[in-house]
Formats: structure tokens, sequence, C-alpha cells
């Protein structure tokens, strides 16, 4: 957490509102002697310290004041580790009794007297290597504070560092999540734009359809066109029957090609089962095709291969069954000649 | 004797001192005190006990909310002071306040401990034993000085709004974290954290001269 963060919190942390990573994060800033903090936690802690005044006063029970005087005053005349500095001390010259307790009375006073110089000298040396032993542990001790120190600010960074990384790895979290929601809508737009496209190729196929009848219908008219332009064309004209007073057909004949187009109209409307077909009498009648009509009573046929007009003594259209048969059958609807 | 010390004037604003502070004021606790404690003073101690025992008996009730519990956490408190009277540092805020964080953290771990050991535990403040027990009668050593920094305080308090007196309380009186105050009261983590924040700041400006002029 950044200085501006940690100074934000300094008033949770005064009412003890703040969980354990954000006190530590605070008590590691506040050891590695940021200028401002302190001063700011100390008016919050006195503000803090003050709220209980606030409260309806009440006091303790009136024995407790006598009990604690009296455990205290126990505890003085006991004399413990924690009181030892306020022992009274020992009369002077009454600890060498504690070193070289009294003589007994058998030993006589020069024996004493050297025992007691050799003993005084040996403690003298032992004092000067104690003193030098505790003067190399201070160093030591003062050392090894030192490095603690150390290692405590290390420690401090390292948390302040860790809160850092925890704070990127939820910003990243949320972002990841942020990320996977706009995937799904792009998943979901992108099944929408699959369906559009699947109705778009229906639609292209269907169209395809009615574009290769409308090419193949065009191309006939080609056919047309360009059989119609040719100055070599005959034209024979047929004339209906009895049985189709109004229906007339003409046959156009180029000669070249020996191609001939057969277009009828005004025929009456097919019986099920029948189809018309187209006649070419040279010595007997010679199949040229069958056609049937469309809504408008036309009927168009294109023969590939026709005999010179001229040739033939007479043109005739018959009613047949479907499919045409080798020589004609029923009755004649179309008749005519060059 | 006694109407020497109602001629003591609080430190805070609008009044100001009239003559030297009296040996038994109520507050504030003189840091010199604390010392003359720390070297095993006896009659120091008992000085120091007359002048906060009130208010940090009133902490500790609050808190635990049982008179029994709170006289023997009390009693803790002064022995452990008794004992480890140095570790008061003037550096770090006042005496009172100095007091007021050890017994309440204190009293918030034994909170705690008995939570965690199937006790009930109070919801909101107005449920506390604290304010059934009989009121106050001021006691010899409380004075026109402690008066008027009751009143100071409690009228500064009295200003936050409800809501930020609520989340202060269960923060300061029920050791709650941030978190927990905000599923306790079904209220956003930031709001939580922002009512604190505006509730002490608050607090911190209007109460700035009880300390800054002690």
């Amino acid at each position: 957490m950044e200085h501006e963060q940690l100074e934000e919190i300094l008033p949770l942390y005064v009412v003890g509102a703040l969980d354990r990573q954000e006190r530590q994060a605070l008590d590691a800033h506040l050891l590695s002697g940021c200028p401002t903090c302190p001063a700011a936690l100390k008016e919050y802690h006195a503000a803090a310290g003050l709220l209980p005044y606030a409260l309806p006063p009440n006091a303790p029970p009136a024995e407790l004041k006598a009990k604690l005087l009296e455990t205290i005053r126990a505890a003085a005349s006991e004399p413990d580790a924690t009181q030892a500095a306020r022992l009274p001390r020992l009369k002077p010259g009454a600890w060498l009794q504690h070193v070289i307790p009294p003589p007994p009375s058998w030993i006589p006073y020069p024996a004493t007297a050297l025992v007691a110089l050799l003993l005084l000298a040996g403690s003298w040396f032992y004092v000067l290597s104690i003193r030098s032993q505790v003067t190399t542990e201070t160093d030591q001790r003062q050392r090894m504070e030192t490095a603690l120190h150390g290692e405590t600010t290390r420690i401090a960074a390292l948390q302040t560092q860790v809160t850092e990384q925890e704070q990127l790895l939820v910003r990243l979290r949320d972002e990841v999540a942020s990320r996977i929601d706009s995937l799904a809508e792009l998943e979901r737009i992108l099944a929408d734009r699959e369906g559009e496209l699947a109705q778009l190729r229906q639609q292209l196929a269907q169209r395809e359809q009615g574009a290769s009848s409308l090419r193949k219908a065009l191309a006939q008219r080609d056919e047309m066109l360009t059989f119609l332009r040719s100055p070599t064309v005959q034209v024979v004209s047929l004339a209906g029957s009895d049985m189709a007073k109004s229906a007339g057909a003409l046959l156009l004949y180029e000669a070249e090609s020996k191609q001939a187009f057969f277009y009828a109209f005004n025929m009456p409307p097919l019986p099920a089962g029948k189809t018309y077909q187209l006649w070419a009498i040279v010595d007997k009648p010679v199949n040229a095709g069958i056609f049937s009509t469309d809504a408008g009573h036309k009927g168009r046929l294109i023969i590939r291969t026709m005999p010179d007009p001229a040739k033939v003594a007479k043109f005739a259209v018959s009613l047949e069954p479907e499919g045409g048969r080798p020589q004609p059958t029923g009755e004649i609807y179309l008749a005519g000649q060059l | 004797m006694r109407l020497a010390h109602t001629l003591y004037w609080s430190t805070c604003p609008g009044t100001r001192r009239m003559n030297p502070r009296p040996r038994q004021s109520s507050s504030p606790i003189d840091p010199a005190l604390i010392a003359r404690v720390a070297k095993g003073d006896q009659q120091a101690f008992g000085q120091l006990y007359d002048l906060s025992s009130t208010l940090l008996f009133t902490l500790t009730l609050r808190i635990l909310g049982d008179r029994d519990e709170a006289a023997d956490l009390l009693q803790e408190i002064f022995l452990e002071v008794w004992r480890k009277g140095v570790r008061y540092d003037v550096g770090r805020g006042t005496p009172t306040a100095w007091l007021v964080t050890v017994t309440r953290s204190r009293a918030i771990d034994r909170l705690r401990s008995r939570t965690s050991k199937g006790y009930g535990v109070t919801d909101s403040i107005g449920d506390t034993g604290a304010t059934e027990l009989p009121d106050h009668t001021p006691g010899p050593f409380e004075i026109n000085a402690d008066l008027e920094q009751r009143a100071l305080v409690k009228k500064a308090f009295a200003e936050l709004p409800e809501a930020q007196q609520q989340a202060l309380e269960l923060a300061y009186y029920e050791g709650l974290s941030h978190q927990e105050i905000a599923s306790r009261l079904n209220q956003p983590l930031g709001t939580i954290k922002t009512r604190i924040k505006l509730g002490m700041s608050k607090l911190k400006d209007l109460l700035r001269p009880c300390w800054e002029q002690a």
C-alpha cells in the first residue's frame, strides 16, 4: 500500500477496525520512518483515548483500591526479580563474606590472610577476563541488533511488496472477469451473425436457381435471335384444323445450319397424358419432335437437323399419347406447307 | 479542602487554567506521575488509581458488560502498570490515551476469548448491562475538569451522525473489524470505512484543544 492509502486508514487503526493484513502493513510503514504518519497517528490516538469520556461514568467497587494497594505492598516486602532494584543494599564490606566464608577457628590468622590474598588475586584475574568477555558479547549483541533492524526493515519492505502484489492480483482478476464477460457477449453476437449468414446462403441458393433458369431462357432467346437474323431463313406457316380453328404456327428453317424453330399459338390445352407431335411428311410422316403448351397456350420446339422444307410435302401437328408415337395416331390440329 | 479542586478549570476550549494543578485532579494525568509509579512509588500509584480508575472501569464495563469481570480486569491492568509502568512512552501520546489503549485492548482480548468459549455477543449498545446499572455518583476526586471534559467529549460524539457513532462503537467497544461491521449492518465495506474515517476526523478536530493545551 502507498503512503496515501496508509494515511487514510489511520482512523480505522486507532479504533481497532483494521484486519490483520492492513494492520501489519501500517505497522511496517510506521517502522519505516514515515515523516508524517506518526504525528497524525498520535492525534487520532488521543481522540480515541477520549472516547470513553462519552460513556455514563461508573466507579469501580470501593474495595478494589485497598485490595490493589495491599497486593503491591505484599509484593514489595517479598524480594523478587522485578523488584530487585528496590532491595536494601548490602553493608559495605559484607559482600566479601559472600566471596570468602569466615575461617574456621582452628586455622591461624596468617594462613587465612595468605589464602584470602591468593583468592583475591585469582578473583581479580577472573573479573578482568569476564569484563573482556562482556565487552565482546556487547559488541556482538550490537552487531546482531543492527542486523535485526536491517532484517525488520527488509521484512517491512517485503510485506509492502506482498500487499501491492495482492492488490495487483485483485485488479487482474477483475479485468479477467470483465474480459470473460465481453467474450461471452462476442460469442453471442457471433452466433447471431452465423444464423444470419445461413439465411443469406439459403437465399443465395434460391436466387442462383432463379438465375440459372433465367440464363437458360436467355440462351434460348439468343439462339432464336441469331436464328431470326440469318438472311437464309425460310418461313412455313401452319393453320389450325377443325380441332383448333383459332390456332396457328410458324416454322422457321435456316438452310445453312439445317436448324428449325417451331412456334405454335392458341393451342387448346392438352388433356392429361397427351402431347402434341410435329410431323414432316416427305413420302410418309417423319417425327420432328414433341411439345407441350404453356399457360398462354403457346408451344415451342427447336429442331436441330431438319430436312429442307422444299422437299417436304407438308408439315402437320397431331395429338398423341405422352412420349409421342413413331407414326401419327391422333387427330391433326395444325397443317401447312412452304 | 475540596473547594480548591473546583477552581481547577478544564484544559479544553473556552476555559483557562486559574491556579496550579491540584494534587488530585482527575485529568489530565501528568507523565511525571507515571514515571514515579515506574520507580515503585506506592503513593503515586494510589494517585494514578484515583485519577484514572473511574474512566477505565467505565470502559471495561462497557466492553465486558459485567461488573465483576470488569473489576477483575481493572485489577489485572493496574498490577501490570505497577510492574511494567516503564513501558509508557511520552512520545506516543498522553498518559490517559496510553492507559485507555492498554485497557481497551485487554478488554477486547477478554471479550474475544469469551466469545470463542461460546458466550453471547452484545448486538447494540442498548443491550449492554452497563446502561442498566445504577447511575454514577461523582466520586471524591471527580471535579470540574473531569466533568467538563466528559461534557465536551459527549457533545462532540453526539454531533456525529448516528451511523458514524454506531460504526465507531462497534469497532471500539465490540472489537469488530470493518468487514465484520459491514456484514453485521449489511452495508458495503466502503461505506463503513468512510463512516469511521469521517467520524474519527471530526472527533479529532473537535477534541484537539483537549490535548494541545495539555
